[in-house]
């Protein structure tokens, strides 16, 4: 990589830093904002006192005061963080690989959740092996299968069984059971 | 007597079966350099719900020693410290394995980390009971500060930056007060949600924020590759035995005395006892290039300040890493409160879990000089096989305390939460030490100002109160100068363990 690439990588690196930084300061902000709204609402709205001096909404406005000082804080001393240089074409390629799988990931996860609600603890527990060890790396379905197999199945015997653990029977299962 | 009778309740086939239990998975979490204690103590706390507590505090407490016991092995075979507290292990201890030492390295970080357990469970035995004789005048004032300095242990857990630290702090003591408010029972902050109405639960935000935050970001870091050693002779002798077994009593004392100050972690303790023995030592030029008092002293500092953390965390509910921090969780999820009444209101616990750490040093010896060739090759299990294992058990562990489904959205929410957090350098233990406590803070502040009609002044009429107060300013005060001089690298790896 040349020269005007790394600077241009620089450059874009530092706009990207800068960018978060003003994202994570605004939800912190806005986190401040939130408890300072709910507070105001408890206290003066709807009163809530009792033998409680202090309150549930007062304590809230003082939590919510504190979060906008250290929000406003944190955007004034991080704006300029910048981050390291940009590494080799090959690392970024890598990273991106990484990225993807570990995004992934969180998604089958958010899919194992949906499916447990909808069709239970069992069927989705093998659904969710069987995608997630293809993402982790199980390019074969004939092993990834009887893997995913094994595992939800020591998984449903051990937790199920072994434990008494009561999980969802499935939305859909309870509709065609009636 | 106490602690004749905790050794004897601590020998009961159950306790020694959680005190083992604990030990091997320590060992295991320890080796395994994807994995951290504090991650797999939130993996593992709801299913010690179903334990009863002593039970369960004695197997997270052989864990939480057993890890950093394991951690040294992979540090001196295959250059990885198994947990962050094994750093500097790595730098004299892969050194002694490369020259075919690996043998006497394994040999004398064992027998350092047995002698600092030791020293640390002797502490505990004689420091903790003494705090308990006040605990009758405490009152709401009175645990407002010590909870105030509790939440002083936010400075030295930030990290990398201190400010960064304060804001996941205040934002754990924000998220605390979703749900009903623990006075009036008013709900908050819940938008119409019977979930968010009950407010978030502990545990899920713990296994969020530790293991799936931990597994997403191993995905996104890809898989270390790792270097098989040779192990060599097993017992250091004559020189380097004498050498080694000074460097180790020097360094368990130094770490126990460490692990007594709020803010330091085994990490800076490591670091300390390294820079103690190159000050002291004939031959400094020799350090890194595989001296035997490189890796004792070190391992011993770091073990002894691991085991002596748990007297702040028991007398005072200061915890001083993540991992202790899970621990007082799990104590509080069993109604086990952390404070000077802790030694009267629950003595046999007490006295019992100190038991099982003299037991839990001993199995911890037998399992890890033996056993040093097996716990080598299990670091070579691949991430490919125990990541979806984990994510899998996780989503178990945030359902299990509430039989809900809502947990585990919460959990994975702070499963995102926790990887933005890593990636981005921020450190997780000041959210969750806010979390924790925030709570309990708000309940004894709305207290006291209650008993005094919303005058502040009842915190500094009460001479308990007032001391507290004024140490957590001078506390503040220190923690800043001190932090201030101690590599932002260093404090990085603290806030990891």
């Amino acid at each position: 990589m040349g020269g005007d690439g790394e600077r241009g990588n620089w450059v874009q690196g530092r706009t990207l830093v800068n960018r978060k930084v003003m994202i994570e300061g605004l939800v912190v902000f806005g986190m401040g904002i939130l408890s300072i709204a709910e507070g105001f609402r408890l206290t003066v709205m709807e009163r809530i006192q009792m033998y409680d001096v202090l309150g549930p909404g007062n304590y809230n406005i003082g939590v919510g005061l504190i979060l906008v000082i250290v929000s406003a804080a944190y955007l004034v001393s991080f704006r300029k963080e910048r981050q390291e240089r940009e590494g080799r074409d090959g690392e970024n390629v890598q990273k991106k690989e990484f990225k993807n799988k570990m995004v992934a990931m969180f998604v089958i996860l958010g899919v194992y959740l949906t499916l447990i609600y909808l069709g239970g603890y069992p069927l989705a527990t093998l659904f969710f092996f069987l995608l997630i060890n293809r993402v982790v790396g199980f390019r074969s379905w004939l092993l990834n299968g009887g893997l995913s197999v094994g595992v939800s199945m020591a998984f449903y015997v051990v937790f199920v069984y072994g434990l008494d653990m009561i999980f969802p029977r499935g939305v859909l299962f309870e509709w065609l059971l009636g | 007597m106490d602690l004749v009778n905790g050794i004897v309740n601590a020998l009961s086939v159950s306790n020694l079966l959680y005190c083992f239990l604990g030990c091997l998975l320590g060992t295991l979490v320890g080796v395994l350099p994807g994995l951290s204690p504090s991650s797999t103590l939130s993996i593992l706390l709801p299913i010690t719900a179903y334990l009863n507590p002593t039970g369960s505090m004695i197997m997270l407490a052989g864990l939480y020693y057993g890890a950093m016991y394991g951690g040294s092995t992979t540090s001196i075979m295959v250059n990885i410290p198994g947990e962050p507290a094994s750093v500097v292990t790595c730098i004299d201890g892969f050194q002694m394995t490369r020259q075919g030492r690996g043998g006497q390295a394994l040999w004398i970080a064992a027998i350092a980390s047995f002698m600092a357990g030791t020293v640390g469970c002797i502490g505990i035995g004689l420091i903790g009971p003494g705090l308990a004789k006040y605990a009758l005048e405490f009152g709401p004032p009175e645990y407002c500060g010590i909870l105030l300095f509790s939440l002083t242990m936010i400075i030295s857990l930030s990290g990398s930056s201190i400010l960064k630290g304060l804001v996941a702090g205040v934002v754990g003591i924000f998220l605390a007060t979703v749900g009903l408010d623990p006075l009036t029972g008013t709900p908050r902050l819940y938008f119409g949600s019977l979930g968010l109405m009950k407010g978030f639960d502990l545990v899920p935000v713990l296994v969020g924020l530790f293991g799936i935050g931990e597994i997403l970001h191993s995905a996104d870091a890809g898989q270390a590759k790792i270097y098989e050693g040779k192990l060599g002779k097993m017992t250091p002798r004559g020189k380097d035995l004498r050498i080694g077994l000074l460097s180790s009593f020097r360094g368990s004392v130094l770490g126990f005395i460490v692990g007594l100050l709020p803010g330091m972690g085994p990490v800076m303790s490591s670091f300390f006892s390294y820079d103690l023995e190159k000050r002291i030592s004939r031959h400094p030029e020799k350090f890194g290039t595989g001296v035997i008092e490189g890796v004792a002293g070190p391992e011993a500092a770091n073990n002894a300040t691991a085991q002596a953390g748990f007297i702040p965390m028991m007398c005072f509910g200061i915890p001083i890493g993540p991992a202790l921090a899970v621990i007082m969780a799990a104590m509080m999820i069993h109604g086990l409160q952390p404070g000077p009444l802790l030694f009267t209101k629950n003595k046999d616990f007490v006295w019992t879990l100190i038991g099982s750490m003299y037991i839990g040093n001993l199995m911890l010896l037998v399992l890890n000089l033996p056993l040093v060739g097996l716990w080598a090759r299990i670091s070579l299990i691949p991430y490919k096989i125990l990541g979806p294992i984990i994510l899998a058990i996780c989503v178990i562990g945030a359902y299990s305390p509430r039989n809900t489904l809502f947990d585990v959205w919460v959990a994975l929410g702070f499963g995102g939460l926790g990887y933005v957090m890593r990636k981005r350098n921020w450190a997780l233990a000041p959210l969750i030490l806010g979390f924790i406590l925030g709570d309990l803070f708000e309940k004894y502040l709305r207290q006291s100002l209650s008993m005094s009609s919303g005058s502040l002044l009842i915190f500094f009429s009460r001479p308990i109160s007032m001391v507290f107060i004024v140490l957590t300013a001078l506390l503040s005060m220190i923690m800043f100068r001190i932090l201030r001089r101690v590599p932002k690298e260093v404090r990085t790896e603290d806030e990891k363990f």
